[in-house]
């Protein structure tokens, strides 16, 4: 079978959960890179510009079973993950799974969570398992998180610790729908209705061997060389505090061999690079003190200097 | 659309280079000259610096009639070597005046490579080749500066990093063809430079004439006239007599050669001479001198192909010493000089004096024949007058000015060195019916720092005379200096009649040495290979080097096994076909540019493909397929589509005319 054939089905799904999340093509390509490199997504947005629809809309299109915990700062790591129970009729202690048990979790306003909460998915989003009283039961495959943050209001919040931070692949923003997309949402059906009729478009079998190859993709030594001078470009940056980590590095290749493949290529071109450099780093790159703007802003203006080796 | 203009750094780095090449030339270079082109390079580069428009087109002109007009002024001649090299230079302060791009400045930096190697037309010596090592790699590094994209340079850590990293590699791979072509260019039998401008080559030295009393000068200069090593023990110095010109004609003022036509090939023997069986042998290193005479121990034996020995037993060789020259010689320290096969000619020419002059000489020697004295004792008179009337030895002679300088200096100022000694000398024995000569040569010699040759230097020139004490005997040297300075002869120049301080310093002695061993070293283990030694290493390698089929094969062979070598090294160094690759794509972007498309260093080449093609529309599948091509063996390795790339790109070419 040849790649495109291979893709077709992922690109009817991306064309399908256009259809739902209109005028965000872009950030749709992203979330289905993140998808298809194998790592969690950030999205960092006000309340209501449809964070939720392109959740249910991903898990719907792409046959996973999808699970929506709201983080507050009074739910408990049980809570998530889930809790041993004792049953008297076998004499045992039962696993009961908590709503973690899902292969995508929305997990909404995350830095509501207490830090305890947090750590709990940041084990479950690195490892693929969780550990209750010292078992381990692993989550199914393939395991997605997407957590949202608002990033207006502060009060009540537990900003995420860097190492959270780093273990989300990609971040990104939605923003407002332009003038046209957000006319035509408002003269639509209800969402949730539509989002109901949708009908999966591959299964995760399908998606774990899509996965794979991507992870196969070939970067050849020049690729190799830009990725790295485009991850060093950030430690070396007198507006940055903290530049990526290595873990940063190899998610940045990741990424783009996913991006890469997207577009029905083998090999990885420094436009990949491009396309996800900016999603990689924004949320990973700790700001001077004195440093004006946010980390997009300074990942573009790297973008826009480092030269291709 | 022109080559890339020069970025301020760009240009401050040509300039170094320039600099740094023009620097050991100004040693030579006339003063005023040397100034008036230092001066146009500042306002060179106060103009690039505040100003950004260029010099207008029109001051050029008359800057280079200026330029020649002063080097024939200054040189004559302006084909000859000082003059053309002076012209080269000037001409190159020229062509920086014109650089504003990238092209114009590495022409400039190539002809800066090729004015460090004329330098090594003036001096040879060590310090300076290891100065021109210098200049060579500041040309390489600006080059280097010149052609790197902008904005790939870092600061001067950076810098070095990248210099080390990529420009000595390439200096070092091309050592081995550079030894190559060392050896195995023909060397030219003749000099390069056929025409010599006397007015400026004149090296202090011996010289075909003397003149007492009209310079000192010689004395004054240390600099090696040539170094000598000895195959056995060495002879004592004050035996060391090296034998230059011999003067015979002598008009009251200035003592000449014998110069009468028709006996100037007389009684020649004519080199290679081996010498007898016991002999003294050396090898003597001359530094150039610009003149024929080779110098050799009294009496000479033997002596290479190329030089003759005229009856007055010096020797001249065929052509001029121009650079540092090794040779051979034999030299049987107590024979003396025959006569000759024409004795009667010649012995005419060795009594004559100046007519009507030096009347009180005359009548002083003829008062020692009166006496009935025999030559030997006329000799030995003569000596006794130099020792008993208050003669005294100096280098600060007071001048000779009138007719009779021989009557002056013997009965007035009685003061002088060997030039004074010998002249007055010779004429005394003349006027006494003894044929006799003045030699001019050297004296002595000093020992190196680790013994194993002798330093010869300017200082050590010295003048002695010949007698003829029976009508069928040889000759007999006398020196009439020893008679009047004994130290002169016994220590040498370097200790006596000389009270500077550094002369005597010990500590400055021993640096002196020093650096003249390794002098020595570098000229017998580089300069010495001549025409002579480089036949000699041909025929080691059965190849003939006259027959031009045999050294053709040679040179070819050995150039072509050392650029395999080369390529293979540089094959091996990195994947050809993404260097390739690299290239073809720059002339892609170049052609792009000239359309008016830029290229930024920071876009893919697929991005960068769409933009062209929406200011370019009716390109667009050529300037894809090229991206494409580019792409596929970039970035997914696939060598085999270089061929892709070559072919779109010349279809690119040829569809996108600018």
């Amino acid at each position: 079978m040849s790649l495109t054939e291979a893709l077709k089905p992922l690109l009817a799904a991306r064309d399908q959960i256009n259809e739902i999340v209109v005028g965000k093509k872009a950030e749709v390509h992203l979330a289905l890179v993140s998808v298809l490199a194998g790592g969690h997504l950030l999205l960092e947005d006000l309340p209501g510009v449809g964070k939720t629809t392109l959740a249910h809309a991903l898990s719907a299109s792409l046959d996973l079973d999808f699970g929506r915990v709201q983080f507050t700062s009074d739910l408990l790591p049980a809570d998530l993950v889930g809790v041993s129970v004792f049953d008297p009729s076998t004499r045992r202690f039962d696993f009961h799974r908590g709503p973690i048990f899902t292969q995508l979790l929305l997990a909404d306003e995350i830095n509501r969570g207490t830090p305890k909460l947090q750590s709990a998915l940041l084990e479950a989003m690195a490892e693929g398992q969780v550990t209750v009283d010292g078992v381990s039961h692993a989550l199914p495959k393939p395991f997605i998180v997407i957590a949202t943050q608002n990033p207006i209001e502060q009060s009540g919040t537990f900003a995420l610790p860097e190492s959270q931070l780093d273990r989300f692949l990609l971040s990104m923003s939605l923003g407002y729908p332009d003038a046209a997309s957000e006319k035509a949402l408002l003269g639509a059906r209800e969402r949730r209705q539509v989002i109901a009729e949708l009908k999966p478009k591959l299964s995760s079998e399908q998606l774990l061997a899509l996965r794979q190859q991507a992870d196969g993709l070939h970067a050849s030594a020049a690729a190799i060389e830009y990725a790295y001078a485009l991850i060093n470009s950030t430690r070396s940056d007198k507006r940055v505090r903290i530049g990526l980590s290595p873990r940063a590095g190899i998610g940045l290749l990741r990424a783009a061999k996913a991006h890469a493949l997207l577009a029905a290529r083998t090999h990885v071109l420094p436009e990949d690079l491009q396309a996800v450099f900016v999603a990689v780093t924004r949320h990973r790159l700790v700001l001077a003190a004195d440093a004006s703007g946010d980390g997009a802003i300074v990942s573009r203006d790297l973008l826009a200097h480092v030269p291709i080796p | 659309m022109r080559a890339p203009v020069l970025s301020p750094r760009q240009f401050d780095w040509l300039l170094i280079a320039f600099g740094a090449t023009l620097a050991p030339h100004l040693l030579w270079l006339p003063p005023l000259y040397g100034l008036m082109l230092g001066t146009i390079l500042v306002l060179r580069y106060v103009q690039r610096r505040r100003y950004v428009r260029a010099w207008p087109g029109w001051i050029k002109f008359p800057l280079l009639i200026a330029v020649i007009a002063f080097v024939i002024a200054e040189f004559g001649n302006p084909l000859a070597r000082q003059a053309g090299s002076a012209a080269l230079i000037g001409l190159t302060v020229l062509k920086l005046i014109e650089s504003e791009n990238r092209s114009d400045g590495l022409r400039a930096l190539l002809v800066c490579l090729f004015l460090n190697s004329v330098q090594f037309l003036f001096d040879q010596s060590l310090l300076v080749t290891v100065y021109m090592l210098l200049p060579t790699f500041l040309v390489f590094i600006a080059m280097n500066e010149l052609v790197a994209p902008p904005g790939t340079r870092g600061g001067i850590a950076g810098e070095f990093a990248r210099i080390g990293r990529e420009l000595v590699p390439l200096l070092l791979i091309t050592l081995p063809l550079t030894a190559f072509l060392f050896v195995s260019v023909p060397r030219l039998e003749t000099p390069l430079w056929g025409t010599r401008d006397n007015r400026w080559e004149a090296r202090t030295g011996l010289g075909d004439e003397m003149r007492p009393g009209s310079i000192t000068e010689l004395h004054a200069d240390d600099s090696p006239v040539m170094r000598v090593t000895f195959d056995g023990p060495a002879p004592p110095t004050q035996q060391m007599y090296w034998r230059g010109p011999v003067l015979v004609n002598f008009d009251g003022e200035v003592w000449r050669r014998r110069a009468w036509p028709g006996a100037t090939h007389v009684g020649e023997i004519k080199g290679p001479q081996s010498g007898g069986p016991n002999d003294l042998r050396y090898e003597v290193m001359l530094e150039p001198t610009d003149r024929n005479w080779v110098f050799a121990l009294d009496v000479a034996t033997g002596f290479p192909d190329g030089v003759k020995q005229q009856v007055e037993g010096h020797l001249l060789r065929s052509q001029r010493v121009t650079s540092v020259w090794a040779y051979r010689a034999a030299s049987n320290l107590r024979a003396s000089l025959p006569q000759g096969p024409a004795p009667s000619v010649y012995r005419g020419e060795t009594l004559r004096l100046p007519a009507q002059l030096n009347p009180q000489s005359l009548a002083l020697a003829q008062s020692w024949v009166a006496q009935g004295a025999d030559p030997t004792q006329i000799v030995a008179q003569a000596l006794q007058f130099f020792r008993t009337q208050g003669f005294s030895y100096t280098l600060v002679p007071t001048p000779l000015v009138g007719r009779h300088r021989v009557d002056e200096f013997l009965f007035e100022t009685r003061n002088g060195f060997c030039e004074h000694y010998s002249q007055a000398f010779v004429v005394l024995m003349r006027a006494a019916g003894i044929p006799a000569r003045v030699v001019t040569g050297y004296m002595g010699g000093e020992r190196s720092s680790n013994g194993a040759y002798y330093i010869v230097r300017n200082a050590d020139a010295h003048a002695w005379a010949e007698v003829l004490l029976s009508d069928d005997g040889t000759w007999t040297r006398i020196d009439p200096t020893a008679a009047v300075a004994p130290d002169r002869i016994s220590l040498g120049s370097g200790t006596f009649g000389d009270d500077s301080y550094f002369r005597n310093n010990h500590w400055w002695k021993a640096i002196r040495l020093q650096t003249d061993a390794l002098q020595h070293w570098f000229n017998s283990m580089v300069v010495r290979f001549d025409t002579l030694r480089q036949r000699e290493f041909f025929a080691n390698l059965g190849i003939d080097p006259s027959d031009w089929r045999q050294l053709g094969a040679w040179m070819a062979g050995g150039i072509a096994a050392l650029a395999l070598a080369m390529s293979l090294w540089m094959f091996d160094r990195r994947p050809t076909s993404v260097d390739l690759a690299q290239r073809r794509y720059r002339r892609f972007l170049k052609r792009l540019q000239q359309l008016g498309v830029g290229s930024n260093p920071a876009e893919g080449p697929m991005d960068f493909a769409e933009r062209a093609s929406l200011q370019l529309p009716h390109l667009r599948a050529a300037i894809f397929a090229v991206s494409d091509a580019y792409a596929r063996l970039r970035y997914a390795d696939d060598p085999e589509a270089i061929v892709q790339l070559n072919s779109a790109l010349l279809d690119f070419l040829k569809s996108a005319k600018p």
